[in-house]
């Protein structure tokens, strides 16, 4: 597996080479061509991966991407009378907020928090359910995740479990291609680069989907 | 070593065993919930019921409120220095004014035997009350009967009536619980059934599943239910053996 700096390496490498389409070759400085990694690299899980995911029910997809941040530290927002954390880094967005994959206690991931949408609070607030479980619930909001009155009193800090999007990693972190994937990161951080449209990958016969 | 597993598994099992079957992950985990209590509350009301004892003071209106968990009453008793009298249903008695009259759910409750003068006893529930726990409390039959009660469904209220005063009493209430909190424990026998209705009710909900399938989700559901019915209402061995020994007599041989 290659960590985030070996990409942009071999990504760098590849446009100081023959290799290249000769009117890129050597033209692109190593951070910009970085930012267009990170550009193929989210593509690649959004528009890909996480699709191929959720047609199989093969959540465990999207695992290698995730990057825990423990002791993340639950704040108390007054005016509003409501707790909360800001996440260390904005996931990736996905659909239902799949970028946040768990939150739970520190030391007990079982005591893990129930998602919620973050207008059906009132809803679901009104339901058997939300008097019956006593686990915290969560809802996104921009880069704060908010919890609701089942908090436990004393819980001070969060394990978070995140999919960060390629910018956000550090250079030692695994960024995990799946095989045959490879090859489209290049052709992906070209077309980028170019100012190209990034062109359809995904092979479900809907025009609709890149 | 491994352990066996429990008779009993928490209401947050459910959620988890359809999430597990449908090879989802947790975003709809919060709604399969809300369907299990749905399908909880209704095994509660049919072949679950949840039967629970609590102790109320009489107010100065001569009523009581219902416990909030209360679907319907099995037996009401007045603790009277520590012997307990059920009492007498009367459905002439006036409900307190401004209440709207309500409206009769189950007029033949064991309670209604006490109006035919029967002198057999009750016995109430195994509960815990004051830190203490009480099994099997016995109380009298109707035949000593010393005051009566009118249920007022509408107000969610019990109105006594007595020759004495009966503010402050504490009377003893057994009712059949909706029985759902953060603690319920689902018996292992009830765990398909549970399974059956949330896979109906999501599957329900759903446009794209046929109605074939819903046809045959329903079906399993009454299926699971009639079955799990059965399994608690069968006869126990000694059960039988009570039975046939009741009702038997020898006759002289000839």
């Amino acid at each position: 597996m290659r960590t985030k700096e070996n990409w942009i390496d071999v990504v760098v490498d590849y446009f100081a080479s023959g290799d290249c389409p000769q009117e890129m070759k050597g033209k692109y400085h190593p951070e910009i061509v970085a930012f267009h990694i990170g550009i193929a690299v989210d593509y690649l899980v959004t528009k890909v991966l996480y699709p191929e995911a959720s047609r199989d029910n093969n959540w465990g997809m999207l695992d290698v991407y995730v990057k825990a941040y423990p002791n993340t530290e639950i704040l108390y927002d007054a005016e509003r009378d409501e707790h909360y954390s800001v996440m260390p880094v904005q996931p990736i967005n996905l659909p239902a907020n799949r970028g946040v994959r768990s939150i739970s206690a520190m030391k007990d991931q079982k005591y893990r928090f129930i998602y919620r949408d973050n207008n059906t609070s009132n809803t679901i607030g009104g339901l058997d359910v939300d008097s019956v479980i006593l686990t915290p619930r969560y809802y996104v909001e921009g880069i704060k995740l908010f919890y609701s009155d089942h908090i436990l009193p004393n819980m001070s800090k969060v394990l978070l479990k995140l999919i960060p999007p390629f910018d956000s990693l550090d250079y030692e972190d695994n960024v995990d291609i799946p095989q045959g994937y490879g090859k489209l990161v290049f052709d992906l951080v070209a077309q980028s680069l170019s100012g190209k449209k990034l062109e359809k990958v995904s092979n479900d016969n809907n025009s609709n989907i890149p | 070593m491994s352990q066996d597993t429990a008779a009993y598994v928490s209401l947050e099992y459910i959620p988890k065993h359809v999430i597990m079957s449908r090879k989802e992950d947790d975003r709809f985990y919060e709604t399969y919930l809300q369907f299990a209590i749905d399908g909880y509350t209704e095994l509660n009301m049919s072949a679950l019921p949840s039967v629970k004892v609590v102790y109320l003071t009489i107010n100065e209106q001569n009523t009581v409120s219902f416990p909030n968990d209360m679907m319907d009453y099995v037996l009401i008793g007045l603790n009277s220095g520590g012997r307990i009298h059920t009492l007498t249903r009367n459905r002439n008695l006036v409900i307190p004014v401004n209440q709207t009259c309500g409206e009769w759910v189950r007029d033949n409750l064991t309670t209604d035997s006490n109006e035919n003068g029967q002198v057999d006893g009750y016995m109430f529930s195994d509960h815990d009350y004051d830190g203490e726990h009480i099994s099997g409390r016995y109380a009298m039959g109707g035949g000593f009967n010393s005051a009566y009660y009118r249920v007022d469904y509408t107000n969610r209220q019990i109105i006594f009536l007595t020759n004495e005063g009966m503010s402050g009493m504490t009377i003893i209430l057994e009712y059949t619980s909706s029985g759902i909190n953060s603690n319920s424990l689902v018996p292992r026998e009830a765990i398909q059934a549970l399974l059956a209705f949330v896979h109906m009710s999501i599957d329900e909900h759903d446009k794209n599943v046929s109605d074939n399938l819903k046809e045959r989700n329903l079906r399993k559901w009454r299926d699971q239910r009639d079955l799990l019915y059965a399994r608690r209402h069968s006869f126990t061995l000694s059960e039988f053996l009570d039975e046939k020994y009741l009702n038997l007599s020898q006759g002289v041989k000839r």
